[in-house]
């Protein structure tokens, strides 16, 4: 499904990321880890056609997206939740949602997403005419994964899920991530909560000052002692 | 829903017949031409929400639309003998294509840099129009006087049809206005100028959406223009191109309440008010005091209600049933 070679970019010449190559076939899950500062948002918005690409390939379904603007790259399936979720915050939970419909014509398809959104998350249903500046952290979290899957991506990435959400919520939006999975959506992930992470990925990338120093299972990365070391305090 | 837009309807319209009957109760031509002043702004201020207050977008450039539509309509009349009624679109269409050319390149700067950069435009294209022979340069077009009657539109005798032929105007700008707001492109518009980013990640295109939202503004900044150049029957490069055309232009929106159907209306009230008043008052030494009091003006709006003078009134109702709400749990 994706396919990322060697890539590079950077913030007016400090390069960000060096040297990133990963793969996610279809109805995977994967998880992109590491610390603060160390590339990974980078990669989702070079990914996603928000960051330049100075260097490397990537390839969706064998299409290649160099050079492709950010808006066209959605129609193609690939969908970036940005970190802090950038909701349109005046606006109301059902605007939002319409908003991520933006290039699903398609009415039906409109209404059995807003009705997958309203089930899922029945406290958006409830909340469906309040803007979204009022909800809390969690439900903000929700809203935006909801409104990224409303044009039906094939490859869904989430920067930050867990991102400000209650502790209490964080286990509902990992549930959520694997539900969405059982819908054949792949799930490139970005994540601090390198546990939570790894758990429900199905393999694991860890990015250091801008390249990939290791990969493997979820599980294999979980029970590595360099990342137990690094990043889980063990 | 219903409960709230039925008065909303009532409201608008009582606001139209008080409009339309104003006039005719005030028929001093003085104080008509203070009346036609407001409506002009207003109609300008409308037009430039449309971009710079629901797309977020600052222009400081309008008079370069403004100044299309005066030009366009006025060369059209002088050369071809086309009627205003006609020029005035052709005038909006010449500015909507400008604005797409301009647009362009300027939508890659943001914020303060397109506004920095719709500035350079209005100058760079001022300065053409001073030195341009086919356009009489700095002396300026007249239209010629004997020809009055509705198909010319110039009236010698009485104010009232530039006052009703603006008021139409003030109207479909509205109108248009509102229909935007209400409609999916609305929702574009206020998604690019709240989270930029997020609007992309979703697959708007921000640059089209942008072009749209001027190409519409500048069309009825245009036809703002041609209805100046209809009523003075004089334009030249100071009048319509000037530098402090655009930024009246953008105030009005801004003391009004940016984003709001008619808070440009309101703006437009307050500053073509003040503004004639000075004027009244200071006469010419006083030159330049206009220019005083809209540099309050900003200062006032930026410091203590940036949401502008629709700002305040919400604040004002929310505040007034919570005070009532008090009352009765005392009571």
């Amino acid at each position: 499904m994706l396919d990322v070679r060697n890539i590079q970019s950077s913030y007016r010449r400090v390069p960000a990321i060096r040297d990133v190559s990963l793969t996610l076939s279809k109805g995977e899950i994967v998880a992109i880890v590491g610390g603060n500062g160390n590339g990974k948002s980078t990669t989702l918005r070079t990914i996603a056609g928000l960051n330049v690409l100075d260097g490397g390939t990537i390839q969706l379904k064998g299409k290649a997206l160099a050079g492709m603007p950010a808006h066209e790259r959605v129609r193609l399936g690939l969908v970036l939740v940005p970190e802090g979720r950038r909701l349109f915050a005046r606006l109301t939970v059902e605007q939002n949602l319409l908003l991520g419909a933006f290039i699903a014509d398609d009415p039906v398809h409109r209404q059995e997403m807003l009705e997958f959104a309203y089930t899922t998350f029945p406290v958006l249903g409830e909340r469906r005419k309040q803007q979204a500046g009022t909800l809390s952290g969690g439900e903000q979290q929700m809203l935006a994964m909801c409104r990224g899957l409303m044009s039906r991506p094939d490859l869904l990435m989430l920067d930050e899920p867990s991102w400000g959400v209650a502790p209490k919520l964080v286990t509902r939006i990992f549930e959520t991530i694997q539900a969405i999975r059982e819908r054949g959506i792949s799930i490139l992930l970005v994540e601090q909560n390198i546990h939570r992470a790894l758990e429900i990925a199905d393999r694991g990338y860890v990015i250091q000052t801008g390249r990939i120093v290791m990969q493997g299972t979820g599980k294999d990365l979980l029970g590595n002692d360099m990342v137990r070391q690094a990043y889980l305090g063990m | 829903m219903t409960t709230i837009h039925l008065p909303k309807t009532v409201g608008a319209l009582a606001l139209l017949g008080f409009a339309l009957l104003l006039p005719l109760v005030i028929q001093d031509p003085a104080r008509q031409n203070f009346l036609i002043l407001i409506l002009m702004g207003a109609q300008l201020g409308v037009a430039w929400n449309i971009i710079g207050g629901y797309a977020g977008q600052v222009s400081l450039g309008h008079a370069v639309f403004y100044g299309i539509g005066a030009y366009t309509s006025t060369m059209l009349s002088l050369k071809l003998g086309l009627s205003p009624w006609l020029g005035m679109l052709a005038g909006g269409v010449v500015a909507s294509a400008f604005s797409v050319a301009m647009g362009w390149p300027c939508f890659r700067l943001k914020g303060h840099y397109f506004a920095m950069a719709t500035i350079a435009v209005a100058e760079i294209v001022q300065v053409l129009v001073t030195n341009s022979e086919t356009l009489e340069g700095a002396v300026g077009l007249s239209l010629p006087m004997g020809n009055t009657g509705v198909a010319a539109m110039v009236f010698s005798t009485s104010k009232l049809p530039y006052y009703y032929i603006i008021l139409g105007l003030l109207v479909v700008t509205v109108l248009a206005s509102w229909a935007i707001e209400r409609s999916h492109i609305g929702y574009y518009f206020r998604a690019i100028k709240d989270e930029p980013e997020a609007a992309r990640a979703l697959g708007v295109s921000l640059t089209r959406y942008k072009l749209v939202a001027i190409a519409v503004s500048s069309f009825f900044t245009a036809m703002g223009g041609s209805f100046y150049a209809q009523k003075e029957m004089f334009i030249d490069p100071g009048s319509v191109l000037a530098t402090g055309v655009s930024i009246k232009i953008a105030l009005i929106a801004i003391l009004g309440g940016v984003g709001t159907l008619l808070g440009p209306v309101l703006g437009a009230g307050i500053l073509i008010t003040i503004e004639e008043y000075s004027r009244v008052l200071f006469g010419s030494t006083g030159s330049g005091t206009d220019m005083i009091i809209y540099a309050l003006m900003i200062i006032l709006v930026a410091v203590y209600s940036p949401a502008g003078v629709m700002g305040l009134l919400h604040e004002l109702r929310r505040r007034i049933p919570s005070l009532r709400a008090k009352a009765e749990v005392r009571a």
